[in-house]
């Protein structure tokens, strides 16, 4: 209980903090943001009416208050470029974006520790893996996402070269599949490297010894002793993966042209719509925070050394 | 005669070393009767673990094993899968030395106890645990309740190896194999924890195989003691007579190098530098540290035959009995 309240502390100071430096590096000029919404032809009287309407006129930590506690609520105000609310904007491409890394976030884990765990229990998978996540480990995602539109959409069709769908949720998860593995295969090239590291330390471990003399079967012992031991360092660098994802994001959906945060924010970017930056900077980093703190938790609760406060 | 628990026959092992085999037990052979303790003694390197892990199969993979193990009767070397696991569950047991590094760190002692007794599946955990629970108590921890619950880093060394010593006892296995069991116990609970080893042994007549480095203690605990350099088996005789009718000379040279309590005379350590079982000559692997050596030592290796009642690898024990002192000894030539 009291880990679980010192980990939620230490992410809303995280997440405090880092939205003070968002607002702070993206708001230091907020003439621009009433120029930009008072359009081209305006007067300097409009910009000036338009700069109190939206209170930017106000000091700079009373903006931050505000803008803050608009945020909270889901409120990050006007889209500079859209005219219309940042929230209603950032809605479906959530949902995209949150789609994708979940496609994602599965793929790693049923290749990525899939496979560390086949090349420990059948050490004839150990060469293949080694060779294949090696390859695919040193793949940039804007060239795996390359080699992927070419292989799976343009010479056998299986897949839709670009875009979102609207349509069911099977036609959106079939729009998604290429991207996600675009994202996920060097990740999961990654995570299988690490995983099988830590795996095969931990089945070398003496109690392992221990238990194969009291007679369990090899996958007793694997299961038991070698997987639940090596599972601890897996969930730490799997909750760093899924973080990376967030990151990635932003290419794939850029290559693959998919309208989800990532490629609004480049989008947003390029037309100085702060608004939308500042909305979408503090939605990732809440993201990176929350993910970080429920691996911590997960780690604390696999690992009994550390939840007595012992360390490692 | 009763066939003995355990019957090891010029067991021969080698392992395997970057690329390269490399023996380390040569020609072993042990035998060990119903509810008898033998004690195996040796410089350290000498292949006690080794002959330990031998008989449980737990060498690593690439090893290669020439010779028998019998266990009641039966080859461990030859058993299939599930024969093998069936005298790993309940024929034998372990008791290693690190009790730290031999317990899965992220389990409880609970999960640790129970999950030998559980492997059957005939018995119900609420039963495995009761079980467990007395164990606990027998082995001198009390509030078991409340320790199956902890995690290994909670407990000291000491309980720690009174719970691996109530694990092995919990298979209710027909041999123990202790290889250092108190080695790697601060002072003050090696005693305690041996005799409570000791004693819970002697109430289930168990037949055991003690490693340890100490001659008195083995002396002690066991009925007969053999003695190991260099991977070879060089005597095997009555713990009783160990300290009176030695035969080899490395077996007195042992005796002579323990740190007497209280002695005027300083402890001698053998002279020369113990060789490993792959740097052995043809001849007595002793043959480099012996101050009575010949010829004929160093060309012959002396096989375990039986003399005064012991068994011993030297050409010349009958010439040298009573008579072997590493005191005036020269530098051997
Ligand atoms: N995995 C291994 N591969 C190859 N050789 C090994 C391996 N483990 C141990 N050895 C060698 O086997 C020999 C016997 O080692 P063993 O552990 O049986 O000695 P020991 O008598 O138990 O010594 P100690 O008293 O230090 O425990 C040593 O020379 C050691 O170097
Ligand atoms: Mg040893």
């Amino acid at each position: 209980m009291r880990q679980l309240a010192r980990t939620v502390v230490g992410a809303l100071i995280t997440i405090l903090t880092s939205s003070f430096i968002v607002f702070a590096a993206l708001s230091a000029s907020p003439g621009n943001a009433a120029t930009i919404l008072a359009g081209n032809r305006a007067t300097p009287k409009t910009i000036k009416e338009i700069a109190h309407r939206y209170g930017l006129d106000q000091p700079f930590l009373s903006r931050y208050v505000h803008w803050l506690g608009g945020a909270i609520h889901g409120n990050f105000g006007i889209s500079l470029q859209y005219r219309v609310s940042v929230a209603s904007l950032l809605k479906p491409r959530i949902g995209t974006t949150f789609m994708l890394i979940t496609l994602a976030g599965i793929i790693i884990l049923v290749l990525g520790i899939g496979s560390a765990i086949a090349a420990t229990r059948f050490p004839r998978l150990g060469m293949p893996v080694t060779i294949g996540s090696g390859l695919f480990i040193a793949v940039p995602t804007f060239v795996a996402a390359l080699i992927l539109v070419e292989l799976f959409a343009l010479q056998v069709s299986w897949f839709p070269v670009l875009g979102t769908s609207s349509g069911s949720i099977t036609d959106r998860l079939w729009h998604l599949t290429l991207p996600a593995f675009a994202l996920a295969l060097s990740w999961a090239a990654f995570v299988a490297q690490i995983s099988r590291a830590s795996l095969r330390g931990e089945a070398n471990r003496e109690h392992v010894q221990t238990a194969r003399g009291r007679g369990l079967t090899e996958s007793q012992v694997f299961r038991r002793h070698v997987l639940r031991n090596g599972a601890i360092p897996i969930v730490t660098v799997f909750g760093l993966t899924i973080a990376g994802l967030v990151a990635g994001s932003v290419v794939v959906e850029q290559a693959f042209g998919i309208d989800g945060i990532g490629s609004f924010l480049v989008q947003s970017v390029a037309a100085k719509d702060t608004n939308c930056v500042m909305a979408i900077a503090l939605i990732l980093v809440v993201c990176f925070v929350v993910v970080t703190a429920i691996a911590d938790m997960v780690y604390w609760l696999l690992d009994p050394r550390v939840r007595s406060g012992l360390g490692r | 005669m009763t066939t003995p628990v355990l019957a090891i026959e010029h067991l021969h092992v080698e392992l395997p070393v970057r690329a390269e085999m490399r023996t380390v037990l040569h020609d072993v052979s042990l035998t060990i009767g119903p509810s008898e303790a033998l004690g195996l003694v040796g410089e350290s390197g000498s292949g006690k673990s080794m002959t330990a892990r031998s008989i449980m199969r737990l060498l690593s993979p690439g090893a290669s094993t020439t010779g028998t193990i019998l266990f009641e009767g039966v080859d461990v070397l030859t058993m299939h899968h599930d024969a093998l696991l069936a005298f790993r569950r309940k024929g034998v047991a372990m008791i290693y030395q690190d009790p730290r590094a031999h317990i899965n760190p992220v389990r409880t002692i609970g999960d640790f106890l129970t999950e030998g007794i559980l492997l059957d599946g005939s018995v119900s955990t609420a039963e495995a645990q009761a079980k467990v629970i007395s164990l606990l108590d027998e082995v001198g921890i009390p509030d078991a309740k409340r320790r199956l619950r902890q995690y290994p880093h909670q407990l000291s060394g000491g309980l720690l190896q009174r719970v691996m010593i109530a694990a092995a006892l919990s298979e209710e296995p027909r041999l123990l194999l202790a290889d250092e069991p108190t080695t790697a116990l601060d002072v003050t609970t090696q005693e305690e924890v041996m005799a409570i080893l000791d004693q819970l042994r002697v109430e289930r007549s168990l037949a055991m195989l003690f490693i340890t480095h100490d001659l008195d203690l083995a002396a002690a605990v066991s009925d007969r003691v053999a003695a190991m350099y260099a991977g070879v088996i060089i005597e095997v005789g009555d713990a009783a007579s160990l300290h009176t009718d030695s035969l080899h000379p490395y077996t007195v040279g042992l005796l002579d190098s323990r740190p007497e309590f209280g002695a005027r005379v300083r402890a001698r350590p053998i002279p020369g530098r113990p060789i490993l079982a792959s740097e052995a000559p043809p001849g007595c692997v002793f043959a480099e540290r012996c101050p009575y050596v010949t010829e004929r030592c160093r060309s012959e290796r002396p096989i375990l035959r039986e003399v005064d009642g012991r068994l011993v690898a030297c050409h010349r024990a009958e010439e040298l009995r009573g008579t072997i002192s590493f005191a005036g000894a020269q530098e051997p030539r």
